[in-house]
């Protein structure tokens, strides 16, 4: 099924924000050079919130925790104390809005 | 030039693995033996006090690297292993059982181990818990079950995170700390004020001011003699009161310590060619040329990667800021740069608000910041000190200042 996560305006270009699906963990959408990606919310190592507390550089989300890192289009944990990789969504701009699908 | 075509890393802890990363990184193709007295691979040791101890979080989730990864980076381990002896003018190490490695680059990244109570003050019989190893996370979660006495000495980092880990499974815990106050090497006192309230409300007790006079043993159960007459008996007795480097392979070897540590160079060398020290065993030269002994994880990492570029002469200036985190119940715990300062510290936030940070300032000058999970700051503060000039405390606390553009303004 396909879910509308947020408008293409509110996520501003380099920075990211929260959305949630009903029923679901937290997802975060970025914005990187024009592009939108879409991973879940909840770092995998220390359990922190990228969209509250990490901080986006380039296509890496570094959750401040414990500075382990993420490639938002791949998921790939990028550096120890992450081994866990992050869920990622395909994600589809349709009409203004960002959109993933889920099961 | 000719490199390095053999590289001996002797210890399985975050420094030798940064070490393989970086080697491998850099291009050096020769041969990387990991020489380790623990029987695992090299796991993760922030864990052992809370994820892992409590059961959440299985060996394999804390493991560095899946043993695959060992083998496509071609590294030979030698797992169980004891190094006996390092002769830097034969250039080889020594293994319990008499084989020999020879070596053109080694690293000492040994780490250290947990300081223990003193004969004096503990009966030999009492099974007093450290919290170190794999093996020692083990031992305590086995005799831990709800509704056990637990008695931890020493309200460090160690300790707290152990009691926080310990009151959540349903133990009855009591913190017994000598100084004034908890996490005091990396708190002012206003923020050892906010957790102990923290700790207080899971039900954690707290001592501080508390001398141990002995740990008995009677019957099925411990007890614990205070200074003042007081006795706690205690179904686990946790001890964690510091650490002691395991530098006595460079001690047998001729090296110089210092603060209990390895000196070493500003290229993490020691006075031996080719006898590399990195981690918590090391005590390293800063940029300024002072001397110091870092104790935490990201040092452990950073300086055995350094060691390893400098392996190959591709070293730089190790210009790191020391950083130090924790955490406890939902709270994350950090300290960048200096944790004390002659200034009083400036205080942004609450814990009621959901995040704190005390910056300490040095003459007007920024010198290091707590935070209480307040880490989204981390990098404008550390943009703020490595600039290193005058900065207003009455700015820092100010909630309504946004500190990535106080640290873009320059």
């Amino acid at each position: 099924m396909k879910v509308r996560l947020c408008s293409t305006d509110e996520v501003e270009e380099g920075a990211m924000i929260q959305a949630v699906v009903p029923g679901r963990p937290p997802l975060t959408v970025y914005q990187v050079e024009g592009e939108y990606y879409v991973t879940d919310d909840t770092c995998t190592h220390g359990k922190a919130s990228f969209s509250e507390e990490g901080e986006l550089e380039g296509h890496c989300v570094v959750c401040t925790w414990h500075d382990g890192k993420f490639d938002i289009r791949t998921g790939a944990p990028l550096c120890a104390p992450c081994s866990t990789p992050i869920q990622v969504y395909p994600v589809t701009v349709v009409d203004g809005a960002v959109m993933i699908e889920i099961d | 030039m000719s490199g390095p075509k053999n590289v001996v890393l002797i210890g399985g802890g975050l420094a030798s693995l940064a070490a393989i990363e970086t080697l491998r990184a850099e291009g050096y193709d020769g041969a990387i033996r990991l020489v380790s007295d623990e029987a695992e691979i090299p796991y993760d040791r922030p864990p052992l006090s809370k994820a892992y101890l409590s059961g959440e979080t299985p060996l394999g989730g804390i493991l560095l690297h899946d043993e695959a990864w060992y083998e496509s980076m071609r590294v030979d381990l030698e797992l169980g292993r004891k190094v006996e002896a390092i002769d830097p003018s034969a250039r080889q190490v020594r293994i319990a059982g008499g084989q020999a490695l020879g070596y053109d680059r080694v690293l000492i990244g040994t780490g250290a181990r947990a300081r223990e109570l003193p004969v004096s003050v503990v009966a030999p019989e009492v099974p007093v818990h450290y919290i170190r190893t794999r093996a020692d996370s083990d031992r305590l979660r086995e005799s831990v079950k709800a509704g056990a006495r637990v008695v931890l000495i020493g309200g460090g980092v160690i300790g707290m995170e152990a009691a926080a880990t310990l009151v959540q499974l349903g133990c009855d815990v009591t913190v017994l700390e000598a100084g004034e106050r908890i996490m005091a090497r990396f708190f002012p006192p206003a923020l050892s004020e906010m957790l102990a309230e923290v700790h207080a409300a899971r039900g954690v007790k707290l001592h501080a001011r508390v001398v141990i006079e002995s740990v008995s043993r009677q019957g099925d159960e411990s007890v614990v003699t205070l200074g003042d007459g007081t006795t706690l008996a205690a179904d686990i007795v946790i001890v964690g009161i510091g650490s002691v480097p395991n530098a006595e392979l460079a001690v047998d070897a001729g090296l110089e310590l210092r603060y209990g540590g390895i000196m070493v160079d500003v290229r993490a060398q020691t006075a031996a060619d080719g006898v590399y020290a990195a981690g918590d065993v090391a005590t390293f030269q800063l940029p300024d040329g002072r001397w110091a002994r870092w104790e935490n994880w990201t040092h452990a990492r950073l300086h055995g990667a350094h060691s390893a570029r400098h392996m190959l002469g591709k070293g730089q200036t190790y210009a790191e800021l020391p950083w130090v985190w924790s955490d406890q119940y939902d709270l994350n715990l950090q300290v960048l740069g200096s944790p004390e300062s002659s200034d009083p510290p400036a205080i942004r936030g609450s814990l009621e608000a959901g995040r704190v940070t005390a910056f300490h300032l040095d003459g007007g000058r920024l010198v290091g910041a707590t935070m209480i999970n307040d880490a989204r700051n981390k990098s404008s503060i550390r943009k703020l000190l490595e600039r290193g000039d005058a900065v207003s405390p009455e700015q820092l606390v100010d909630p309504s200042v946004d500190l990535k553009k106080l640290a873009a303004s320059a």
